[in-house]
């Protein structure tokens, strides 16, 4: 059983069932590991690229005033 | 041949890109792939596979030699690096659909268990961590996922 389960797990990296695709995504989704050092650093810089974004628009809409 | 290419490239890349990190090396193994496809399309009988099952022999072989050439083989699962199993009578989209069926009838935390060990190759002691359980509870709630998901197959694979 052990092993025709792992065989039809890897089948369906192949296949990609939609229904098992959507079960496994939410298995995973629920049990993610906390955010690794280096996912944080991309984070980090999403925010950066986020907050300058702001920023600059925070500046027009001041400049409009 | 071109129908064939256009019907599995993405199913063929998207195995190979599961498999190897480096995409350069998946997008190679996808193109050594129909390229053995092309060359066996003559000898291939409908009557032992389905082209799905065939087509997934082929790629899965050829992420094994992968690992082998690279002297890598210990990466991969002994049981998936098998290239020789007889398991021909589940590679067919019916079973997959057998599987997702008994999965949604399992309770939520027994359906992620088996898919978290078998598809994501998660330890038990792993997913004990991450579902905050001792590593016994975790086993005894393996065991019993297992148990019901036999149950639950046991006239489809």
């Amino acid at each position: 059983m052990d092993k025709r389960l792992k065989r039809l797990f890897d089948f369906q990296r192949f296949a990609g069932n939609r229904r098992l695709a959507a079960l496994i995504e939410r298995a995973e989704f629920s049990h993610a590991e906390s955010l690794s050092d280096e996912d944080l650093e991309k984070v980090s810089a999403a925010g950066d690229i986020d907050t300058a974004r702001i920023g600059k628009e925070g500046e027009g809409q001041n400049g409009n005033e | 041949m071109e129908q064939i290419y256009r019907e599995y490239s993405g199913k063929v890349l998207r195995y190979a890109r599961s498999k190897i990190s480096n995409p350069q090396d998946a997008e190679d193994i996808c193109s050594a792939v129909f390229l053995k496809i092309q060359r066996g399309l003559p000898l291939y009988d409908s009557a032992r596979s389905s082209l799905s099952t065939w087509i997934y022999s082929i790629a899965h072989n050829a992420v094994v030699d992968f690992y082998r050439r690279a002297h890598a083989a210990e990466l991969l699962d002994e049981e998936i690096a098998c290239t020789e199993d007889g398991f021909e009578d589940i590679y067919r989209d019916e079973m997959l659909e057998a599987l997702a069926a008994a999965l949604e009838r399992l309770p939520p935390r027994e359906s992620d268990v088996i898919i978290l060990h078998y598809y994501t190759g998660k330890t038990l002691k792993e997913i004990a961590d991450l579902m905050k359980m001792s590593y016994s509870n975790m086993k005894s709630l393996h065991k019993k996922a297992l148990s019901r998901l036999k149950k639950l197959l046991q006239f489809a694979i």
